[in-house]
């Protein structure tokens, strides 16, 4: 506890070190919040193994090495103060912005649709079909498990949010009160819809946060960047307190409560093809009977760490390979390049190795089950190496963290460039950090990155032909 | 005299067949407790491959689960060692239950002991069609018990139609009766108020199979 608070008050400095640290607080509070909810509870799996009190008291020390190591890859940034490199800055026009979103939202919409066979009722049974008995026949892990096996499942979300992101700053830049920018968002919006409703429908937590992260710091991007308007305020200044600013914080707590009950709302009446909603309060009332929080999200998270100290003591087989640090370069490759590049299987990465390994210890080999968990960085960190791996990724995380707050004080609608639009991508990712494991942030960054290339290239040829006629015209006259 | 030894002997034999007809139409048990006049059959299933199958299956699952039960806890015992803590489980609690579940597992007429005499059964039924073994449950009363009025027993037993089988019978049974009794919470529900739990009226098991098997046999006959 004692560390926790000491965590917080260097943390609530830290912020006040940065001109606007939204960002910041955002990855700490994701910190905190599975950092208090780490002693209270413990995942049961069936019924069979728990952790001892013993490695719970070891893991709170882990959580203070990565907290205070996170810390100071913030606190190393704020004073290096890294200045911001503006990459294809000839994207910030109203018709390639409007084209790269168009383009990258039809690409998703195709990828969606490639993975469901073109087939709405075919989605819709795979995700509502019920059998005589009224039970839905895939459970939500079972249709995971099927889309991550399926050779025609196509990954959409990367498509679907740099789609969003560059709507949202054509419009945010452009404004809608020109019909034709009306018409182009209102077609762009549409052809993204479906990947937006299937995030309901699935009640798909992660993709919808991501969404919502995106919509939230592009929105509040202006034509001057944060540090061009060099406004700093605080709650508490010269020993006074700011109203305005207190009544913003409360305003902003309510929002976030209010989300956070939706995402409790989603993760408790999806199952069984959203049927069990009439039971959410019953649900509800029996996890406080048990002493358990609303959420699996936070116990199910823990549970990694205490099972990467819990790994090498255990009488199970231990997954040979997996995507270690020295192997990550290659994650974010599709499992048929890699097995054609390095002529076999392309391993798990931590978080699913520690899922096969504890559906193996538990359930036994035989057992066809799947387990997945969210991947701590604390426990990635512990696999990979040990104390120091804990203490590396903390401040890798800082580092990221601290950058990617300096570079978005830094955007302007005014001068928005490529890599603004990677950053504002990423910006996705911020609330999931504890959860995700680095191989899946990086495979985020690099697949969202990536997938924009084409676009940008195609708008590189469009401007080189258009300069080109233009020479010549010139030439010409 | 020889003649009278032989009359003797004809009468005491005459009176044997009588007494064991009587026995057999009234089905009276003249054991230290008199039976309920009537058996009646609750139910009854054939032993198949299949099912022998099954139910290996089903042994297989809870062997699984107690061998995965006994890992755990003996990693339990390494881990307390290598994270002490206050308010860790204590070991000597583990070592009981790890004893527990190894007696459950390996014990006399244990899990292991149940698996293996349903293999030697698969191996020994040649084909679902030619072998006729069945499960058999009775309920009956016990005339002269002091709870006659209100209890009813449950019986189960394995009977064969085939009067060849009667010799085979007798192994099948011996071997067999206790894994059935084990299967109690994935099929049959044979404890529940069975005369096993109830050894102190001195009935013989071995007299309940006969006369259940008997009335099985007239039943399939008619």
């Amino acid at each position: 506890m004692f560390l926790l608070t000491l965590y917080i008050i260097l943390s609530i400095l830290i912020s006040r070190l940065i001109l606007k640290s939204n960002i910041f607080n955002i990855a700490s509070f994701s910190l905190i919040s599975y950092w208090a909810t780490y002693p209270l509870e413990r995942l049961s799996i069936g019924d069979l193994y728990q952790t001892i009190d013993g490695i719970k008291e070891r893991g709170i020390y882990l959580y203070s090495i990565f907290g205070f190591s996170f810390l100071l890859g913030v606190f190393i940034i704020t004073k290096i103060n890294p200045p911001k490199v503006n990459v294809f800055a000839s994207l910030n026009s109203k018709n390639n912005l409007f084209f790269i979103s168009i383009f990258l939202g039809l690409l998703g919409l195709f990828c969606f649709s490639y993975t469901y066979d073109f087939d709405i009722p075919n989605y819709l049974d795979f995700n509502f079909g019920t059998d005589y008995d009224g039970v839905v026949k895939l459970s939500r892990a079972e249709r995971l498990s099927l889309l991550s096996k399926a050779k025609n499942a196509l990954p959409y979300s990367i498509f679907f949010i740099p789609s969003i992101t560059t709507l949202l700053i054509a419009i945010k830049k452009f404004g809608l009160r020109n019909l034709n920018n009306l018409f182009l968002s209102f077609i762009i919006f549409l052809i993204n819809i479906p990947i937006l409703f299937s995030y309901i429908i699935e009640g798909d937590r992660t993709s919808l946060i991501k969404f919502a992260c995106v919509v939230f710091f592009t929105l509040l991007l202006t034509q001057n960047s944060v540090n061009e308007s060099n406004k700093n305020s605080y709650l508490i200044e010269n020993f006074r307190l700011n109203k305005k600013i207190l009544i913003n914080r409360i305003k902003i707590f309510f929002i976030l409560l209010s989300l956070f009950c939706f995402l409790i709302f989603i993760g408790m009446g999806r199952g069984n093809g959203w049927r069990h909603t009439s039971r959410i309060f019953l649900n509800l009332s029996k996890q406080i009977e048990t002493k358990m929080l609303p959420t699996s999200e936070f116990r199910s998270v823990n549970y990694t760490i205490d099972f990467a100290l819990a790994r090498d003591y255990l009488n199970t087989k231990k997954t040979e390979k997996m995507f270690t640090w020295d192997k990550m370069i290659f994650y974010p490759l599709p499992t048929y390049v890699y097995k054609g590049i390095f002529k076999e299987k392309k391993p798990p990465n931590i978080g699913d190795a520690i899922g096969l390994e504890t559906k193996n210890y538990v359930y036994g080999p035989q057992d066809n089950r799947k387990l997945g968990y969210g991947l701590s960085p604390i426990a990635e960190g512990w696999i990979n190496s040990k104390y120091l791996g804990i203490a590396f990724i903390g401040l890798i995380y800082g580092f990221s963290i601290g950058l990617l707050q300096n570079f978005y004080n830094k955007i302007s609608l005014d001068k928005i460039s490529l890599l603004d639009i990677y950053f504002l991508n990423t910006l996705a990712i911020v609330p999931l950090i504890m959860r995700a494991g680095s191989a899946g942030i990086y495979n985020w960054i690099f697949s969202t990155s990536f997938v924009m290339l084409l676009p940008i290239l195609l708008v590189t040829i469009f401007q080189r032909k258009t300069q080109l006629s233009n020479q010549r015209k010139i030439q010409n006259k | 005299m020889r003649k009278k030894n032989y009359l003797l002997f004809l009468i005491l034999f005459i009176y044997t067949i009588i007494t064991s007809n009587t026995f057999a139409r009234n089905k009276v048990f003249q054991d230290k407790f008199t039976l309920d006049n009537e058996l009646k059959l609750d139910e009854k299933e054939l032993i198949t491959k299949k099912n022998t199958k099954e139910w290996i299956k089903v042994f297989n699952t809870l062997i699984n689960y107690y061998e995965r039960k006994i890992i755990i806890k003996k990693d339990y015992l390494k881990l307390i060692k290598r994270f002490p803590s206050n308010k860790n489980i204590n070991s000597t609690e583990i070592i009981k239950d790890i004893k527990k579940d190894s007696e459950i597992l390996y014990g006399h007429g244990g899990l292991v002991y149940n698996v293996n005499a349903l293999n030697n059964l698969y191996k020994f039924l040649n084909s679902d069609e030619n072998f006729d073994i069945y499960i058999i449950t009775y309920y009956f009363k016990i005339l002269n018990s002091e709870n006659s009025d209100t209890e009813t027993y449950k019986w189960f037993s394995l009977c064969s139609i085939n009067p060849n089988h009667d010799k085979e019978m007798i192994s099948i049974r011996k071997n067999l009766i206790e894994v059935f009794y084990s299967l109690n919470n994935e099929g049959y529900q044979f404890y529940e108020n069975s005369i096993r739990d109830n050894k102190n009226i001195g009935l013989s098991e071995s007299k309940l199979d006969k006369i259940a098997c008997n009335e099985f046999k007239k039943q399939k006959k008619i």
